[in-house]
């Protein structure tokens, strides 16, 4: 057996180990329940019954909840004691000077006046707890009332550059074509650049777009956007909360280099069935979740499509009605794009849980061009006449791309100190372009007769392929140290296959002209082994240390490395935190692409012989303050090197070449560093956050350029406003502002021919001396939106949405290119695309 | 490349949102720039030699003046003479020797003007590929549209001397189309150029029906064509009857040796013609009679062909300078900011440009047998 085998047979035997007998031997304390503070325990009973939670001010909840068991709610074993919301709520807040009273999927809380209400150092981990609703009779509660954020978590963890979202976060923010975009509410985060315009990119960290780790429900996915990236792929209906990091990333994380998107969807209401349907310009939603077995088996399904196909289908027949046939042509074409998310919950015994998730998401683009042959000619009219059963040429472009994954997870819990989740998952990413052509040649004698037919077809496929077994433990062995260890094999398979077929008919004879099939099939197996302790030292200072080893081997190459890990946070008081980490990152798999749009021509391919790991090592540190009147200030500060990362350098061409791609791509190194500002305020109904990074982003490539030099994704600086303000509980406004320096391209600098007065002297004598010399002008737009909500006689919430894109319509540059004008002077050209787009969209929640 | 024009055609549709951007203060300074690329083929090297205007003063020209140049063979300094200032194509200063310049020379550039750094750059002359043996046969699809053809070149070659140089071959058509009057008792000629761009498909195993291990290292995806400036009909010196009649036209595709070593292998090009153009050149294809190769007015055309292999033997330096050059041409994406952009490649240290050596051997002219 050689060492590859021995390896990952060993890093199987240890996943199976770590399963079956690592726990046993940690699990000895016996079950005790955590104490929890009251407004934990508000947070638990909101996800658990799906309710929303209204109160004053003045109201603090942050005591320590020591009242009755609330079963399921806080208790997560399995076979926890499960009860009704009411009995819930009575136990939660007896004697504790609050009365609550329910409003359909409402809970109003009330200052009681027989016990004082004891207001202590606030929790560190709040939640978020949405007011809202129709409640006139309640108005005098309802100005007072609060929207609590999560933005104090940043002074009480250990990591930098961690940001946790949940679903109202993302819900709450501007909506595009009536979706909510997760993607695009990272974009707003510091240290976040989007790229292209209306795009789903993410460059984070001088990162090239194709370094960051998606993971939905733990599996990987590759494929991310709809619409060429207008709409990422996570339906926020479905979503229940997402870790973002962009650096300080912990040891369980592994296998992309700039940045993590830890995405968990919901589980469904183990009590009551629950749902929304939301309707839009272009796509409409539809989520439902609640019980198939109460409190045993909870199912959660949610599923969006864009109806776009349905308008451009029968829009472009009545256009080839009224204006094909006086051409003789005729225009075909449809998108459409859907994704569904499906996740099954079955709680087996009080230890034991077992989870299915499902995903799939997938863009079809088609469009056709016919054009018919000319019989006769009208001199007098001067129109033609077109045989409209004879065509002479007809062009068909398919594009399609989506991904698909499944994961089936088993949470183990041996006790309160030591829990653990397996995952047996599959991942699928698959992008497909088609282009035929036809044409068929007439002898135009009356009738005319067919002579010959060319035909070129064109498939190009890429997939990729991930069965993934992976066992994660959490064990807490004493008051000040937080275990978390694992391992993970996968099995990767990539095949870009490209097939070309051209031949000709004539008269019944075929002749093939090209008929190439060339098809790679790479097998690539990756395993990693983790371990990360969260570690009190004293009352001021947490360290968390971790290691991961992980190796990848492909044909007759074999890569492995350790990937230290190191966070430390120190208090400074009670309200200031200074934070470091250090992170060392391997990606074993590339995303090669001739284009820097998001087109499904693109493939993942792994390392190869050549191919080597991209690696990246990045240190932070800052300062992360709550400051008096509800605001906080965060600044932090980063560098980071990246290693073995490959650009494209041959010639033109929309797919990159898969026989020698290797060849093809010249090895470079970058470097990014700078510092981010993170500000906000948060009001009774007011929120503002301000978030503004100033960074650099540098590549050396020696093949390109005989030094460093800026990236094309350097921005220099970027800052981002959003608001919002709850006038009334029936009506809220958001408004967010972007701010970037334009990102750089490569044009011509010097000209060694310059008295020439053509648009010619610019092609043909011009140099091109420095990489990405050129910046584009600064990127800026204006988002705005409002929600108005109403309660339905039944409780359910209804909300009209309506969203202005880029408000005062500037037409930020796409593209960009230098000419010439009259005067010998050369002038850059910037070229927009996008104007203001309104969206109005119906949402209501049952 | 139907593709690449409806996505052209996309970025034409956007285009209509356009604006003006400054670009002034984001542009290099004025450099020298200079081009020396020797070979065989000719008894007389140019070396070029300006100083260039940046982009931002493009209505303002830099003159070239008080220029110096040298080159050292072996480091003994060659003698240059000062030509006249070309202006027009190229407006900068322009030297030439006769020197003879020998497989393994040791080259050495010096070029300065004044107000610069020296430009300094060195090359060593390649030793030439040895003409191989080769073989051809047609693409038999050729036979139902004269307008698509494909030929198959193999070459069967020993070891190349040294495996620091570039290699590639040429494939050079030259085409001329004659069309004969008949006047009842006589024909009168005249010459036109059948305009057939070779592009080279794949080199590897070339059989098109199944060409299974496709290799695509092609040097140039597009011909060099040494075309007149126009496709019209030419008269002059016409002779009538059939024959080989100048002007022709040459039509070059490129393609690399295997591995760029040429070590002792057989190697197989595919090259395509297309000759769109042709149709354009027939005043009435719809009277062509295939069979009798005339019209039914009493025309009748003569296409000929004839081709030859050339083999090159690049420095590293030439070989860069040509490659980059053919992958500016397919450069409109990375142009716009759309796709990884590449340089002007460069091998001369504080300037610009190339200085570098070639080689060239070549077979006779032949004719491709049916």
């Amino acid at each position: 057996m050689n060492t590859k085998n021995r390896f990952f047979r060993s890093a199987g035997t240890l996943i199976l180990a770590l399963i079956l007998l690592g726990p046993a031997a940690l699990a000895q304390k016996k079950t005790t329940q955590q104490q929890l503070t009251r407004k934990e325990c508000v947070e638990a009973v909101s996800k658990t019954f799906n309710v929303k939670f209204v109160y004053d001010a003045s109201i603090s909840l942050d005591d320590v909840y020591t009242g009755m068991s609330l079963g399921m709610v806080t208790d997560k074993r399995p076979g926890a004691e499960k009860i009704s919301l009411q009995e819930c709520l009575d136990r939660l807040f007896e004697d504790s000077g609050i009365v609550w009273n329910r409003k359909g999927k409402h809970i109003v809380l009330k200052k009681g006046t027989s016990h004082p209400v004891h207001r202590e150092e606030p929790a560190p981990e709040l939640s978020i707890i949405y007011g809202g609703g129709d409640y006139d009779h309640d108005a005098d509660t309802l100005e007072a009332s609060r929207v609590s954020t999560d933005r104090m978590k940043m002074a009480v963890r250990t990591q930098t550059g961690l940001t946790r979202l949940d679903a109202s976060k993302i819900n709450s923010g501007f909506a595009i074509f009536n979706s909510p975009d997760l993607i695009k509410t990272i974009q707003r985060l510091p240290g976040v650049s989007s790229g292209t315009e209306l795009l789903s990119g993410l460059y984070v960290h001088g990162g090239t777009g194709s370094d960051n780790l998606y993971l939905l429900d733990g599996v990987p996915l590759y494929s991310t956007s709809h619409l060429i990236g207008l709409f990422s792929s996570f339906n926020s209906d479905v979503v229940d909360d997402v870790d973002f990091y962009k650096s300080g990333f912990p040891a369980r994380y592994g296998g992309r280099l700039s940045s993590v998107v830890d995405v968990n969807t919901r589980e469904g209401n183990m009590y009551e069935w629950h749902g929304n349907f939301s309707i839009g310009l272009i796509d409409g939603r539809f989520q439902i979740d609640g019980p198939i077995v109460k409190g045993k088996t909870s199912l959660n399904f949610g599923l969006r499509r864009t109806w776009l196909d349905a308008v451009t289908i029968p829009g472009l027949m009545i256009a080839n009605i009224y204006a094909g046939r006086s051409a003789g042509e005729k225009y075909a074409g449809h998108y459409a794009f859907w994704d569904m998310n499906l996740g099954l919950t079955h709680i087996i015994s009080d230890t034991d849980k077992l989870q299915f998730t499902f995903f799939n998401g997938m863009d079809n683009l088609r469009g056709s061009y016919e054009s018919y042959l000319s019989t006769d000619y009208d001199k007098d009219t001067h129109e033609h006449v077109f045989d409209f059963s004879k065509r002479q040429d007809n062009t068909d472009i398919r594009l399609g791309w989506g991904s698909t994954t499944a994961g089936l997870t088993w949470n183990h819990f041996f006790s309160d100190e030591l829990t653990m989740r397996t995952r047996l998952s599959y991942a699928r990413s698959d992008n497909k372009t088609k282009f035929d052509y036809s044409e068929w040649d007439y002898d135009r004698t009356k009738p005319a007769k067919l002579e010959s037919s060319y035909f070129s077809k064109e498939d190009n496929r890429s997939k990729v392929h991930d069965i993934i077994l992976r066992s994660d433990l959490d064990w807490i062995p004493s008051d000040i140290h937080h275990v978390r260890f694992g391992a993970s094999f996968q099995h990767h398979i990539y095949n870009p296959d490209r097939k070309a077929h051209y031949w000709l008919e004539n008269h019944d004879e075929k002749t093939v002209l090209i008929d190439t099939k060339s098809s790679q099939a790479y097998h690539g197996e990756e395993a990693a082994l983790y371990a990360e302790d969260e570690i009190s030292i004293g009352n001021r200072l947490t360290l968390a240390p971790g290691l991961r080893y992980s190796i990848f081997s492909t044909g007759k190459k074999t890569y492995h490395s350790p990937e230290p890990r190191l966070a430390m946070r120190y208090d400074i008081g009670r309200d200031v935190a200074l934070k470091f980490s250090y992170t060392d990152m391997r990606q074993y798999v590339h995303l090669i692409q001739t284009l820097y749009l998001d087109l499904p021509t693109s493939s993942w391919l792994p390392c190869t012989e050549t191919m080597k790991p991209m690696h990246s090592s990045q240190i932070a540190g800052g300062v992360y303050a709550r400051l008096p009147h509800d605001l906080h200030l965060e600044i932090e500060g980063f560098w980071k090197s990246l290693d073995h990362i490959y650009e494209y350098n041959g010639p033109f061409s929309l797919y990159p070449p898969i026989e020698k791609w290797e060849s093809s791509f010249s090895e470079g190194k970058g470097r990014a560093y700078g510092a981010e500002v993170a500000f906000g305020w948060t009001g009774e109904n007011t929120d503002i956050d301000l978030a503004y990074t100033l960074s650099w982003s540098q590549r050396f490539f020696p093949e390109f350029y005989h030094t460093w030099y800026f990236d094309r994704n350097d921005y220099r600086n970027m800052l981002n406003i959003t608001a919002t303000h709850r006038f009334t509980n029936r009506f809220e406004i958001y408004g967010g502002f972007t701010f970037r320096t334009g990102g750089r391209l490569t044009l011509a600098d010097q000209v060694i021919d310059p008295t020439k007065d053509e648009q010619v002297a610019y092609i043909y004598n011009t140099l091109f001396t420095t990489p990405y010399n050129v910046r584009m002008p600064s990127y800026h737009r204006l988002d705005l939106g409002m929600n108005f909500k109403k309660l339905t006689r039944r409780g359910n919430e209804r909300t009209w949405n309506f969203s202005i894109y880029n408000a005062y319509c500037h037409l930020n540059p796409i593209f960009a290119d230098i000419s010439r004008d009259e005067d010998g002077n050369y002038k850059g050209k910037a070229f927009g695309a996008i104007p203001v787009i309104p969206t109005l969209s119906y949402q209501l929640k049952f | 490349m139907k593709k690449i024009l409806y996505m052209l055609s996309a970025l034409a549709v956007l285009s209509a949102c356009e604006y003006e951007f400054e670009i002034e203060g984001q542009m290099s300074d004025s450099q020298t720039y200079v081009r020396f690329v020797t070979s065989n083929v000719s008894d007389t090297t140019l070396l070029f030699i300006q100083a260039t205007t940046p982009l931002k003063d493009g209505s303002h020209p830099v003159v070239t003046q008080g220029e110096s140049v040298q080159v050292k063979v072996n480091g003994t300094p060659i003698d240059f003479e000062k030509l006249e200032d070309r202006g027009g194509e190229f407006a900068g200063k322009v030297y030439a020797t006769t020197h003879r310049f020998n497989p393994g020379d040791r080259l050495e550039l010096e070029a300065a003007i004044p107000g610069r750094k020296t430009a300094t750059a060195s090359a060593t002359v390649p030793q030439e590929f040895p003409q191989p043996k080769w073989r051809y046969w047609k693409d038999p699809s050729s036979a139902y549209d004269s307008n698509e053809s494909g030929i198959c070149f193999e070459l069967e070659y020993d070891n190349a001397p040294g495996s620091s140089g570039r290699y590639a071959v040429a494939i050079i058509e030259e085409t001329s189309l004659q069309k004969d009057t008949w006047h009842g008792d006589n024909w009168t000629g005249e010459y036109g150029w059948i305009i057939r761009e070779p592009q080279v498909i794949h080199t590897g195993n070339c059989s098109w029906y199944t060409p299974a291990d496709v290799t695509i290292t092609t040097l140039g995806q597009d011909p060099l064509l040494f075309c007149p400036e126009t496709f019209n009909w030419d008269s002059r010196g016409s002779e009538p009857g059939p024959g080989w009649h100048h002007p022709f036209i040459e039509a070059m595709a490129w393609a690399d040796i295997p591995d760029k070593t040429a070590r002792k292998g057989t190697h197989q090009i595919f090259v395509t013609y297309n000759a769109d153009k042709v149709q354009e050149a027939h005043p009435d294809p719809s009277t062509w009679d295939p069979a009798t190769h005339t019209t039914g007015e009493g025309f009748r055309y003569t296409t000929s062909y004839r081709y030859k292999l050339i083999f090159y033997s690049f420095d590293e330096a030439s070989y860069n300078y040509q490659k980059a050059q053919e992958s500016d041409e397919g450069s409109t994406f990375a142009g716009l900011g759309l796709a990884p952009a590449s340089l002007t490649y460069t091998n001369i240290r504080d300037g610009i440009g190339v200085f570098g050596a070639y080689r060239v051997s070549e077979s006779d002219w032949f004719k491709i047998t049916e």
